[in-house]
């Protein structure tokens, strides 16, 4: 067996692109399973808000814990799963990002003050939607697609209805991302 | 130089074998997955996926989710290093034939 220039050149190019193809399907099928538990849990938020306005802010608090534990046990099963030889260094990355997160967070609330429920509610939101669309600009366009649609819900509710954003966004936000959890599985 | 290999050289051996190159140790690829991947017809891919695991380049795994049958494919070590090998045999015609050109 003898192969050309050209040939070479061609099997190379079909091996990268064959490559790229299946790492980015892979990971849309990783990227599912996070996508509909912080969706569900984004619902389950959603209906504390509605059902106890007051206790809306305890159900966002339980949910955003049983959201980071959730996420500490798909990556450790994952690790396992692909035989990783240290899941400890995966979880030390994950509470490092987890917690850069909260800071963030944490620190613009007070440094802008006082926010209401449904300012806290976008910060959140648009927060997670940009993460998703930066992440559609280097892995995947699907990503892109989420990020994008549930930013634009969002921005839609705050200018249509903002009285009742802390309302109306976490069921749409919720939706949005337990649809694109499906459509990645499916990818 | 590196030597060709015959059974990853053919077009949808190559991409299977590529597809599965392309994930982490020990994970797997469901066989629609694959089909989507390779643009294969569920007959094609299931005759290349045989000879693949005749040679012991791939194991494919059977079994149900619920009722629902499965068929999944991961890539052996030995099956990595046939690839690897075809690879750097196709780089070696584009390096020497550039040298001289």
């Amino acid at each position: 067996m003898s192969m050309s220039k050209d040939e070479a050149s061609s099997a190379l190019h079909d091996i990268e692109a064959t490559e790229r193809r299946s790492r980015t399907l892979f990971g849309y099928g990783l990227a599912s399973p996070y996508l509909l538990l912080w969706g569900a849990l984004w619902l389950i938020a959603g209906v504390v808000g509605a059902v106890s306005p007051a206790n809306s802010g305890i159900g966002w608090g339980a949910v955003d814990i049983v959201g980071l534990l959730g996420t500490a046990y798909l990556i450790v099963r994952h690790a396992r799963r692909c035989g990783a030889r240290s899941d400890r260094i995966l979880l030390l990355r994950y509470v490092g990002s987890a917690a850069v997160l909260v800071a963030f967070v944490g620190l613009t609330l007070m440094i802008f003050g006082p926010v209401k429920g449904g300012e806290i509610t976008m910060l959140f939101t648009l927060l997670v939607a940009a993460g998703y669309a930066i992440a559609g600009c280097w892995i995947g366009l699907r990503y892109a697609v989420v990020g994008v649609a549930l930013g634009a819900l969002a921005v839609g509710v705050f200018v249509l209805a903002p009285a009742h954003v802390y309302l109306i966004v976490p069921f749409a936000g919720g939706g949005a991302l337990i649809l694109g959890g499906v459509w990645m599985r499916r990818a | 130089m590196s030597a060709p290999d015959e059974v990853v050289h053919q077009s949808t051996r190559l991409k299977i074998m590529s597809a599965l190159n392309a994930l982490p140790r020990r994970e797997m690829l469901e066989f629609v997955r694959l089909k989507a991947i390779t643009g294969a017809t569920d007959g094609n891919l299931g005759s290349h996926l045989t000879t693949l695991e005749k040679t012991g380049y791939v194991t494919v795994v059977k079994d149900f989710v619920g009722k629902r049958p499965r068929t999944r494919v991961r890539i052996t070590a030995p099956g990595r290093r046939a690839f690897q090998s075809h690879v750097a045999y196709l780089r070696d015609i584009l390096e020497s034939e550039g040298a001289g050109a």
